[in-house]
């Protein structure tokens, strides 16, 4: 999706003062509490209208001051997940559902219930009210409730924020397979760099609401004065795995060391931590690891005192990230090409969604 | 006038309790009617911080706290045939003073802050994230406010509801002032229990008074009962028991 913005808000003391022009089917705003990133949201979702400026998605004004146009939230189609239960807790499940279904977007493509329900585990919460949900099953209702509305971009404010670890990754797998299943734009708003760097192409770091940066994800987040390494802690590399018919996991064409899993889903999602991918120049030797995967290095980034390292590794889709020491980049030589052997174990891959692919 | 027959060789009339409860229905609709969007009015100016609400909601109480016979004198000036008001209810041959429409608009005047004040606090409790919610996905103000807002906030409604009728029932001041005692048509069991007391029949205002007692108790229990997980929550209307679900 185009994004182009020029948007003045002035609130008491603060000012949003943002420009941005870029194409991305995940969009990622960062930046610490007060730097602006709700009120950037919320002159998307048409909840605040700022005082000067406009906001164009994909060509089509929602909002041109100087030519006085002004789009309501009803007429804009941009749905939004909340970090708080915006549910309606006097309705179930189903008919939060319902409501989201009555005013879907004439002639958006239909995003099938029973696959939705299914694809993030919401089944036996159907007849549930909204007030009883636990904070993870209230975060994927809220996403379910969301694409059923078939907007034209979803904004997630903060999806991960009050929830714990298990419940994190939940949500996480649900956000990814909704991704997978849709083709509904994303702008994700958060204030850790990790979630960025998994989830979005492009990203803009706000700063006292002004744009300190924009681009690539990983060479935003690691410039020092955007964020610093200090913050950059928890960067995974999140990718699907494909069921097999004996019904074991793979990855690409890499079998992963898992048991068998039981369901019918035709993926499941992972998550691994770059802090857990160890790489070695020596080959394939004997270790404890299950996983040991021939590739080549094709980006060394300098994270303060740290480096990632992304590892193209044969016969996968995706590069693997890996976080060394600026001494072991060193003494192993590691540049763009350097073949590498990346070890992980089998622990290390940290199941997302509520189905989960191996537990 | 049709009597009740009770023992102790005791008449209980009839009409008076008839008319009550036709003046106090009709001023329980009025009010709801006139009330309901005034409050979701007030508490969405009052959430965007309008300077205005405060004094609005200030001149709105005012019946509560001012004499009923003073508050009676005003309605009398506002409704008599002296004033546009008045001349063109009158000409349009629906006297509002000594009437039966008249007694309905002040006993709903006199109700109408009982009504405003749990209404009010049950409308701001709820959450704006969810209202907001709804307009996102695409539905109108007028669903927003029946299905989202008006079902969240119905306990602090009812309450209002129920508090605005045991006032129209009670009234006394305001309703003699603007509508006088005619029998059969405004006079209220109020009203017919002060004159009863006026000429001496103190059987008859006794009976009156437990009667009057009865029924209102009746209304409020019927009232609670209505209330699924009632029970007295709906007269301790807050921030918290507006918004708790049941």
């Amino acid at each position: 999706m185009k994004f182009d913005l020029s948007v003045v808000l002035s609130r008491g003391r603060f000012t949003l003062d943002v420009s941005l022009a870029a194409e991305a089917r995940t969009l990622a705003v960062v930046g610490a509490s007060g730097a602006g990133k709700s009120t950037f949201l919320s002159l998307l979702s048409g909840a605040l209208v700022p005082d000067a400026g406009s906001v164009r998605l994909e060509g089509e004004t929602l909002v041109d001051r100087s030519l006085g146009i002004c789009l309501t939230p009803q007429q804009r189609g941009v749905g939004l997940v909340s970090q708080s239960n915006d549910l309606f807790p006097h309705l179930s499940v189903a008919q939060n559902f319902d409501v989201a279904e009555r005013f879907a977007r004439a002639g958006a493509p239909v995003v099938p219930r029973d696959a939705l329900v299914n694809a993030l585990g919401l089944r036996a919460l159907l007849p549930e009210r909204a007030d009883r949900l636990s904070g993870g099953e209230a975060r994927r209702v809220q996403l379910a409730r969301s694409l059923l509305n078939r907007p034209r971009l979803l904004l997630l404010d903060e999806p991960f924020a009050g929830l714990d670890e298990p419940l994190r990754h939940e949500v996480l797998g649900a956000i990814l397979e909704l991704r997978e299943r849709t083709s509904i734009p994303f702008v994700l708003v958060t204030h850790r760099p990790a979630e960025a760097i998994a989830l979005a192409e492009h990203v803009i770091a706000l700063s006292g609401g002004r744009v300190l940066a924009a681009g690539d994800p990983l060479e935003v987040l690691a410039r020092p004065e955007v964020l610093g390494a200090r913050h950059l802690a928890g960067i995974e590399t999140l990718f699907a795995a494909r069921l097999l018919p004996d019904r074991t996991l793979a990855w690409g064409e890499r079998g992963l060391a898992t048991d068998p899993v039981s369901g019918t889903q035709e993926r499941a999602w992972f998550a691994l931590g770059a802090d857990d991918v160890v790489l070695t120049t020596a080959g394939e030797s004997v270790t404890s690891a299950r996983h040991a995967w021939p590739g080549r290095v094709v980006r060394v980034l300098a994270l303060g005192d740290d480096r990632l390292v992304e590892v193209a590794v044969d016969g996968v889709p995706a590069p693997l990230r890996s976080r060394v020491s600026p001494q072991a980049v060193h003494e192993l030589g590691l540049q763009i090409g350097t073949p590498v052997t990346a070890l992980f174990k089998a622990a290390s891959l940290r199941s997302l969604g509520p189905r989960g692919g191996v537990s | 006038m049709e009597t009740l027959r009770i023992p102790l060789s005791l008449s209980l009339p009839l009409a008076p309790f008839l008319v009550t409860a036709r003046i106090a229905l009709g001023a329980t609709m009025l009010v709801v009617l006139v009330g309901l969007p005034l409050a979701r009015l007030l508490s969405r100016a009052g959430r965007r911080g309008a300077r205005w609400v405060p004094t609005i909601e200030t001149l709105l109480l005012l019946p509560l706290v001012l004499p009923p016979t003073t508050l009676g004198y005003f309605l009398l000036v506002l409704l008599g045939r002296r004033s546009p008001v008045g001349e063109l209810a009158f000409r349009l041959g629906m006297p509002l003073v000594f009437s039966v429409p008249g007694a309905v608009i002040a006993a709903a005047i006199a109700a109408l802050p009982l009504f405003l004040q749990p209404a009010l606090v049950a409308f701001d409790a709820v959450d704006p994230a969810v209202e907001q919610a709804a307009r996102l996905l695409g539905a109108p103000e007028r669903f927003v406010f029946f299905r989202i807002a008006l079902p969240l906030a119905a306990r602090g409604v009812v309450a209002g509801t129920v508090l605005a009728f045991a006032r129209a029932v009670g009234d006394f001041g305001t309703t003699l002032m603007v509508a006088g005692a005619i029998p059969g048509r405004t006079e209220t069991v109020a009203i017919a229990i002060y004159e009863a007391v006026q000429a001496g029949e103190d059987r008859s205002a006794l009976l009156l008074a437990l009667s009057v007692s009865l029924f209102s108790l009746s209304a409020l229990a019927a009232a609670r009962l209505s209330l699924r997980g009632g029970r007295s929550r709906i007269f301790r209307s807050n921030r918290t028991n507006a918004q708790a679900p049941s």
